[in-house]
This record gives C-alpha cells, sequence and structure tokens, in this order.
C-alpha cells in the first residue's frame, strides 16, 4: 500500500476477480471505493472492460465511462498492466480535457441552427465557381513547336498558381517545349503569397531545363516582384509581339 | 447497414461532402425520411458507438462525427422541405434533452419528422433544465413537448419534467423518447398521458394517427 499511497493518479493493484487489493490517495479522493473494480465502472462501458482490460497477462489502455464522486458518468483513460494475478491499473480523469471542444462543438451546433443554408449553399456555389474561374485564368496555349504562352488573367495569389501549376508543368514537359511566357497584361494585383508560390514555379521550369519570360509587367507588379524574397533571373519583355519575334 | 458503416467512416472524418452524397444518392433514389434516419443515420451511429466499444475511436472522434451528423441532418430537412413545401397544419412542437443530457441526434432526427408533418417545431437541443423549458413552453404554447434521454442516470429527470410540463394551461402532449425505451420500460415516471415512444418509426406512426385536423399530403 505504501508504495502506491502517493501516486500522483488514482491508482489500482486489482486480482483476477477484479477485487482491489490497493489503491492510491488520489483512488479515494475520486472514486467511492468498493471492494471490486467493476462496481466503479458504468454498465454500459462493463462488456468493454472485459474485453479490453480484463484480460490477464496484457498491456491495454483506452477510455471507460467510470462513476466518480463528481459523476456517475465520467469518461477516464484507464491503462493497466498485468502482471502474473495483478492488474496494476492508472485511471486518468478525461473530462475537463473534453470541455473545450465540447464547447466549440456546441458553438458548432448553435450556428448550424442559426445558419440559413440556402445562403450556405449559394456561398459554395461561389466558392466553386470561383476555383472554375481560376482554373480557366492560366490558359497554356501552344505558340510554336518550341514555345508556349500563359496568360495570366485576375489576381496573381497563391490559388492562382497552386491550383495551376500541375498543369503547366506537365504541359510544358509533354510538349517538348523551350520557351514559356507567361503574359501578365491580365493580371490585376499582386499578394506576397502568390509572387513567392510563381517564383517556385519559374524555378522549377529552369530546373526541368526551360526558358521562362515574363510580358508586360506593370510598374505595380515590379514593386513585388523587386520585394519578393528570391529574385527571378529571366527575360522580362513588355510585349508579346517582342516574344512572339524573339521565339521565331 | 453496409452504407450505414460508410457514412460512420466520412463522420468521422468530418467528411460532409461525401457523407452528404451518401444521404443524397438515397434521397434521389426515393428512399423516405425514415428510412434515411433509421437506415443510414441511425446505423452509423450505433457504429461509431461500436467503434468507440472496441477501443478504435475516442470520444473526441464521437464528437466531430456528431458535429458533422448534425449538418448532414440540416441539410437534408432544408433540402426535403424544398422538394416537399409542406403546408402548415397549424401544430406547434418543441424538442429538448432533460439536464445534462448531451445525444440530441435521435431527438433531432424526431423534430425533422415533425417539420417535414407540417408542424411548427422548436428545437432546444441538449442539457436543458426544467424552468428554462416551463418558461419557453408557457411563452410558445405547444401542442407538444418531445423530452429525450440517452443514460440510464438522466432517467431521474423524467418524472420532475413530466410532472411540470404536464401542468402547463394548454395541456401540451409529453412525448418521452431515446434509445433506451426498446430496452427498459420507464412508465413509471410518467402518468396515463404520458407518452413513451420507442423509435423514429413511433414517432411517424403517431404523427399519421395524430388528429391534427387538416389531412396530411406528407409522403416521407
Amino acid at each position: 500500500m505504501s508504495d502506491i499511497k502517493y501516486s500522483p493518479q488514482p491508482y489500482f493493484i486489482i486480482d483476477r476477480d477484479y477485487q482491489i487489493l490497493a489503491f492510491s490517495d488520489r483512488s479515494a479522493e475520486t472514486f467511492n471505493i468498493s471492494r471490486n473494480f467493476i462496481e466503479l465502472v458504468d454498465w454500459e462501458s462493463k462488456e468493454k472492460w472485459d474485453t479490453l482490460f480484463g484480460k490477464a497477462n496484457c498491456r491495454a489502455e483506452g477510455e471507460l465511462i467510470m462513476k466518480t464522486k463528481e459523476s456517475p458518468y465520467a469518461l477516464l483513460d484507464i491503462r493497466i498492466n498485468w502482471n502474473e494475478d495483478e492488474g496494476h491499473l492508472i485511471c486518468l480523469e478525461k473530462d475537463h480535457r473534453l470541455a473545450e471542444l465540447e464547447s466549440i462543438v456546441e458553438k458548432h451546433r448553435l450556428r448550424l441552427a442559426e445558419t440559413n443554408l440556402e445562403l450556405l449553399e449559394k456561398k459554395e456555389q461561389v466558392e466553386k465557381t470561383l476555383f472554375e474561374i481560376k482554373n480557366l485564368s492560366c490558359p497554356f496555349i501552344k505558340l510554336t513547336k518550341t514555345a508556349a504562352l500563359v496568360p495570366l488573367f485576375g489576381n496573381l495569389d497563391d490559388d492562382l498558381i497552386r491550383q495551376n501549376e500541375d498543369r503547366v508543368l506537365l504541359k510544358s514537359q509533354d510538349g517538348g517545349y523551350e520557351e514559356i511566357l507567361f503574359d501578365f497584361n491580365g493580371v490585376g494585383d499582386f499578394t506576397n503569397e502568390g509572387v513567392e508560390t510563381f517564383v517556385m514555379l519559374i524555378k522549377e521550369l529552369q530546373i526541368m531545363g526551360l526558358s521562362p519570360s515574363i510580358i508586360g509587367i506593370k510598374p505595380n507588379h515590379a514593386f513585388y516582384l523587386n520585394s519578393s524574397n528570391s529574385k527571378l533571373e529571366v527575360p522580362f519583355l513588355n510585349s508579346l509581339s517582342k516574344a512572339f519575334k524573339k521565339s521565331l | 447497414m453496409e452504407k450505414g458503416i460508410e457514412l460512420s467512416q466520412h463522420l468521422l472524418d468530418g467528411n460532409q461532402e461525401a457523407a452528404w452524397q451518401i444521404l443524397d444518392e438515397e434521397r434521389k433514389a426515393g428512399k423516405n425520411s425514415l428510412y434515411i434516419y433509421e437506415s443510414l443515420v441511425t446505423n452509423a451511429m450505433r457504429h461509431i458507438g461500436y467503434l468507440w466499444e472496441t477501443n478504435k475511436i475516442t470520444v473526441a472522434d464521437e464528437h466531430l462525427a456528431t458535429s458533422t451528423c448534425d449538418f448532414l441532418l440540416a441539410r437534408y430537412l432544408w433540402q426535403k422541405q424544398r422538394d416537399l413545401d409542406a403546408p402548415s397544419i397549424g401544430k406547434k412542437a418543441m424538442f429538448l434533452c432533460v439536464e445534462n443530457e448531451q445525444h440530441y441526434l435521435g431527438l433531432k432526427m424526431s423534430s425533422q419528422l415533425f417539420s417535414e408533418g407540417g408542424w411548427e417545431t422548436r428545437f432546444h437541443g441538449p442539457n436543458l433544465p426544467l424552468e428554462y423549458v416551463k418558461k419557453a413552453a408557457l411563452d410558445w404554447k405547444p401542442d407538444a413537448i418531445c423530452i429525450s434521454f440517452s443514460i440510464l442516470y438522466h432517467a431521474e429527470h423524467l418524472e420532475p419534467y413530466i410532472k411540470e410540463l404536464e401542468k402547463l394551461p394548454n395541456r401540451p402532449a409529453i412525448i418521452v423518447g431515446g434509445r433506451l425505451l426498446d430496452k427498459y420500460e420507464f412508465s413509471r415516471h410518467g402518468s396515463e398521458r404520458t407518452l413513451f415512444i420507442k423509435n423514429l418509426e413511433g414517432v411517424k406512426d403517431w404523427l399519421d394517427r395524430h388528429p391534427h385536423g387538416v389531412k396530411s399530403s406528407v409522403g416521407y
């Protein structure tokens, strides 16, 4: 008894019939101790106890509903280690740790009760449409046997590049191109994340042995490109016709 | 049951869209609400209970599944009401779980069966103290008050709830439900007037038989 008396968690030693042989002070603080450990287990958890923890000569851990002094229906984490005819058991209270999760779930429930599902459906439709628009905002156009044009439309953000980079890389590789011309004439605003992702795409193309060029950069674009963490080492051309002549 | 198991996995993953696809396919195939609630949703949640029993998941996982299922049921009702456009029958019902009771999905499905039957419903959800119920019922004057519990220990709350609510001036019907009613007898907690309904099929039967004065054209 003295060895486990000061265990910082509820601790029990039980025999093969689940009779309690010894317990810690914390056990007595947490439970109304009875002779048999099974009496502390909620009736609907007894089957789980039998199958998971009741087998002798094994280690097991899992959740169990138990009767504590605070609640007749408390959730605990149980760890057991059987050594010959004695089971060493530690019970960790879990309810307070789940309280935060439960409060989040409750907030979701209340939020759902107030949600206008018609508006939610419209929002989902808009998001789907936006995804499709971004897919269409980065077409890959074959110009010559060795050059392709990728005009970008809309704002240059992370989503625009991430949604399209795989397709651009795959087509660049499969088409046997040498030059990829990115046209920025249709681009509005930049975001820092968008620029970083675009720079990564350019570098990947360069690693693949291709020569990317950038056309139609406006002064506000240049500001973002210059302040980017990694510099672009590509030709900047001011019009598509120049790029086209160069390519031919 | 297989579809129920498939649904349970999506609920545990918190994958609302995949879960909705399963429900929506059944709805489009002409399955009625009782089938959707009993054979799909209830079976999925029972399977989740089984996974906890067998130590495959934790209570935290169950919370996520419940939250996802809540959304799924709301979306299903919204879709169903849009399809049905059920006329109001001029009756009101409120729904609540007794104090400390957190399991509310069965109650929610019952309330949705009432809504589909043209009842005006107010869903108060889990853990509603008696004082609050009384005040809400006095103000709103429902024709029926549906009370749910799932934990045996919470059955002790039934008697005061039933006693107090049956005393309300407009004499609402008090209906008690919950998964344990299928296993045990709880009528001693109520009066001769109290209705104890074992499952959703019982709810639908009661709705079909209930004299609401307007012939319902609703097909579940």
